[in-house]
């Protein structure tokens, strides 16, 4: 009887370290956000950065930030155009879309001077429950106006797998 | 006779080095008419003819704007192609700006049609009144005007010495006329056309400044530290 318990108990215990094992490996293995990227853009090997870049230096990324204080899209997007306007950035276009799995965001854009060049810096902004997921992209103006369309396109493909 | 004449060039030169000499226009006509030297009559015709075509308008406007386009050479010649056919013209051409010098009734749709080549970041527009100044300049004129006539009409009665002092004194007046036609023209020029100036990039003085947000995660929402983090 004292067999068969330490049997099942090293058993469950085994268990318990495989199962956690396995879900390290399925929490490696997902992709954080799904996104069908322009052609142009071409994604770097990590799989657990989400970052894109064009062959003349069009940049993009994703990253997460806690929504807080809690706060829906429209607060967010107003933060974020007031924070950048008083910076120097200058607002050129605002597009709010719903993506094609629902969800809401809004994309900042806005035209800075950096260095001797002037540069387009994007900002989308999608609320997900208790996490803001930012969508980064920058780059030379003529360079990203060249993607901007496709890029804006392929926005409506993302989609965040939180 | 000499006193007179000396008590008069004095008078003359206390008038003419006043800073304002605010007179009725209406004797432009009288100084177009009256015989003078040569310099001074055509001087005088210029600001004369001049007058008409500044009464409207007498206001120096400039506008500056910053419009982003994605090729800068395209936008030129279109912008520059628009200024010639609303009759304006271009002052100055570089690789990132143009500046350019069209009719002020022409300004409002100029600006609109320039707008179209890109997007528009910056736009502002300043005006300057000059009616004040012309006026002056035209009163001071008128006063010079009119001493100039009085010293030449003692010429006829002047002994020699006096017609070297008369001489020199016209001399004189003659460079003040100059000098105040020279300036009235330039400010009529000034009122004539608006100047546009239209940037193809940031100029030098709009600058990013670092302020902080009270939302901690917009502190890092910036082309710095997309770069540093990418």
């Amino acid at each position: 009887m004292q067999y068969l318990n330490r049997l099942r108990r090293i058993f469950c215990c085994h268990s318990c370290i495989g199962l956690l094992f396995l879900a390290t490996l399925a929490g490696c293995s997902t992709v954080p956000y799904t996104f069908e990227s322009p052609s142009q853009f071409k994604r770097f090997d990590n799989k657990r950065e989400f970052k894109y870049i064009t062959a003349d230096g069009v940049m993009l990324k994703a990253r997460e930030v806690d929504n807080y204080p809690k706060a829906a899209l429209s607060f967010w997007k107003d933060a974020a155009q007031t924070h950048l306007e008083k910076v120097g950035y200058t607002l050129t276009d605002t597009v709010c879309f719903k993506t094609q799995k629902g969800l809401h965001g809004c994309t900042l854009t806005f035209a800075l001077p950096h260095g001797a060049e002037d540069w387009i810096f994007q900002e989308t902004i999608f609320v997900v429950n208790e996490r803001l997921v930012l969508v980064e992209a920058a780059g030379e103006f003529g360079k990203f106006k060249a993607i901007e369309a496709d890029l804006q396109k392929a926005l409506k493909t993302f989609s965040p797998n939180l | 006779m000499k006193w007179i004449i000396a008590s008069f060039i004095y008078v003359a030169f206390t008038v003419m080095c006043s800073p304002i000499m605010a007179q009725s226009v209406e004797t432009m006509d009288e100084v177009r008419k009256s015989p003078e030297p040569s310099k001074s009559t055509s001087a005088a015709s210029m600001a004369a003819g001049d007058a008409e075509a500044t009464k409207n308008r007498l206001t120096a406007v400039k506008s500056i704007m910053v419009v982003k386009v994605v090729n800068p050479d395209e936008a030129r010649v279109s912008i520059l192609n628009h200024a010639k056919k609303i009759g304006g013209y271009a002052t100055h051409l570089n690789d990132s700006s143009i500046t350019l010098k069209l009719p002020p009734e022409k300004l409002n749709s100029a600006i609109h049609t320039f707008a179209k080549e890109g997007i528009v970041i910056h736009k502002s527009i300043e005006s300057e009144d000059l009616e004040m100044e012309i006026a002056q300049l035209e009163g001071r004129l008128t006063s010079q005007m009119e001493i100039l006539k009085k010293l030449r009409s003692f010429f006829d009665d002047s002994d020699f010495a006096a017609t070297l002092d008369i001489e020199r004194s016209m001399g004189q007046l003659v460079n003040e006329i100059e000098n105040v036609t020279g300036r009235l023209r330039y400010l009529r020029e000034k009122a004539a056309w608006c100047v546009v100036e239209v940037h193809f990039r940031f100029r030098q003085r709009e600058q990013v400044l670092y302020v902080a947000s009270p939302f901690e995660w917009l502190n890092g929402a910036n082309l710095d530290a997309f770069l540093e983090e990418f």
